[in-house]
């Protein structure tokens, strides 16, 4: 319980610092950062603590892109609504990929996943009522109560959906599923035989993923105001999703916490200081710097230091 | 010591590919037995036991626990119904504490038809019984990487019987231990058994077999050849030549 309120406190103060601030671009970088904060974590929740990699993180965050895009053409804005819609479709993406792919395992259920987003992208790609390869304008609302500013809403919101993610990461993790899911990542056989419903659990490992990820997408549409399939199922998303827990460290709540937040960072400040394009390369020589040198990512790092 | 009627497995069948691992095999074991499964290798032992428990799914004939068919059933279903396994190669989670290998068959527990959940507030306490029981508890916070091979043979043993089965399949659990070693790990199989849980010991080692089992049963290339007192069965011509050749 005492873990819980902190996250509140914290994030509560962390909003509280970036409004007095008060600066729009503050906000808007920000936002970049915290999302994947919940992306990670996200990823984290099957890829970390089951052990089963997905490559298709883009897609799930896509999908909750496009869920919100398809409910405001049809004439619902309410940015909750979009984001439990984007939730909804993105988690029972995860359970019907799930099903599909979880008999697959290593390397085949990762490329299974990297299928779907390229299938999905082409779907999306050729569906002109949501707006097709040529993408699809979405006008934000003006103004919005309470906040200075759309751009501070859509933050502090990606900032609340940062908080239930890790806070039902950390939940997991000492739970009946996060024992259940820690056996099937060390021995699928083994954990069978210890009653796991392996199956049963992945599924739930793969909604519960997904539909984090799509509700991360969901405000999209309001955030960039313009939504085309290249970039919804962007390289980034999938690459970053992956590398910030592995940076950070598997396992552990706190891991994505801290990749996507140095990761996240970092790629920001090189956006501004040496060009967009920096960003991938960037994430590419930190993944393979820390794979080699400390592949149990900063976590495992400190907590060598520390002999724990 | 032995009661009702609770694994009856009738004409049991597995093949890989042409090669018939299985050729309709019947065994029945009655509650609180103690039984040794003794065979030369590749007699389909091993085969067996993951067809008992579910790891492998059998191509013909009956498998009945408790008088309910448990055939179609997963391995974490007969799990769920007290038909607990070790394996040969011992297989601990090795991201997980010693303990914590044991939460994960106890947080499961709720699922036996008629077993309440175990509380969270008491996960520790039974874990570290189990642990206790097999010696292991000075090592409850390390990892199984820490363990040696016997420790972790013990571990597997934990793992079985946290949950109180009802019938415990121990696969080859002391090969490659020293003798002492094996005696330790048979005093321990002696202990489960005594607290009722029927025990199939499928072993190598032919003194602990002989000292252990109360009913030997020979397999040789995948047909059962004897069943019976394991100082008449041991004394069978056939056997001999199965394991000694002519």
């Amino acid at each position: 319980m005492r873990f819980y309120l902190g996250a509140v406190a914290v994030t509560a103060l962390l909003f509280a610092a970036f409004h007095l601030a008060g600066i729009e671009y503050l906000w808007f970088t920000a936002y970049v950062v915290v999302q994947y904060v919940v992306l990670a974590t996200a990823w984290n929740i099957l890829g970390g603590y089951a052990g089963y990699v997905n490559f298709g993180s883009a897609a799930f965050f896509a999908v909750g892109t496009y869920a919100a895009v398809a409910l405001h053409k049809a004439g619902i804005g309410n940015l909750w609504l979009m984001m439990l819609a984007g939730g909804a479709a993105s988690g029972l993406l995860g359970l019907g990929m799930g099903y599909l792919t979880l008999r697959l395992r290593g390397a085949y259920f990762s490329i299974a996943t990297l299928s779907l987003a390229v299938l999905l992208q082409t779907v999306i790609t050729n569906w002109s009522y949501l707006g097709g390869s040529r993408g699809v304008y979405v006008v934000r609302p003006a103004e919005v109560a309470v906040f200075s500013s759309f751009v501070e809403y859509l933050f502090a919101v990606m900032l609340a959906l940062a908080l239930l993610a890790i806070c039902l990461a950390r939940y997991i993790e000492t739970s009946r599923l996060g024992y259940g899911l820690a056996a099937i990542r060390d021995d699928e056989l083994a954990a069978e035989a210890s009653g796991v419903p392996t199956l049963r659990l992945k599924l739930i490992a793969t909604t519960i993923s997904g539909g984090l990820m799509g509700m991360a997408g969901a405000p999209m549409p309001y955030y960039s105001t313009f939504i085309e399939p290249a970039s919804a199922f962007g390289l980034n998303y999938a690459v970053n999703a992956m590398a910030m827990p592995l940076v950070g460290g598997l396992k552990t709540w706190i891991g994505p916490l801290v990749g996507a937040l140095l990761m996240g960072t970092a790629q920001q400040i090189a956006t501004v200081t040496i060009s967009s394009a920096v960003n991938l390369l960037l994430v590419g020589l930190l993944l393979i710097g820390f794979l080699m040198l400390a592949p149990q990512g900063i976590v495992g790092l400190i907590k060598g230091r520390t002999g724990r | 010591m032995s009661g009702g009627m609770q694994l009856a497995v009738t004409s049991l069948k597995k093949r890989f590919g042409g090669f018939t691992a299985l050729g309709g095999v019947d065994f029945e074991a009655r509650k609180g037995e103690r039984i040794g499964i003794i065979g030369p290798n590749g007699s389909g032992k091993s085969t067996f036991v993951n067809c008992l428990a579910g790891a492998l799914r059998h191509d013909g004939g009956t498998i009945h626990f408790n008088g309910e068919d448990i055939g179609a059933l997963p391995a974490h279903g007969r799990a769920w119904r007290g038909l607990a396994r070790t394996f040969q190669l011992p297989r601990p989670f090795g991201s997980l504490s010693v303990r914590e290998n044991i939460y994960v068959p106890l947080v499961n527990l709720g699922h036996r038809p008629g077993q309440a959940a175990v509380p969270d507030a008491e996960l520790r306490d039974r874990a570290d019984d189990a642990l206790a029981q097999v010696g292991l508890k000075p090592k409850a916070d390390e990892l199984p990487k820490a363990l040696t091979q016997v420790e972790l043979r013990k571990l597997e043993l934990a793992k079985a019987i946290a949950t109180g089965p009802e019938l415990l399949i121990s696969d080859e659990a002391m090969a490659g231990l020293s003798h002492s070693e094996v005696d330790e790990i048979l005093d321990l199989l002696f202990a489960i058994n005594r607290t009722g849980t029927t025990v199939i010991m499928i072993e190598h080692i032919i003194r602990a077999v002989t000292r252990f089992s109360e009913r030997l049963l020979v397999l040789v290339a995948g047909e059962k050849i004897a069943d019976g007192a394991p100082q008449d069965v041991l004394a069978l011509a056939a056997v001999e030549k199965a394991y000694l050749g002519q």
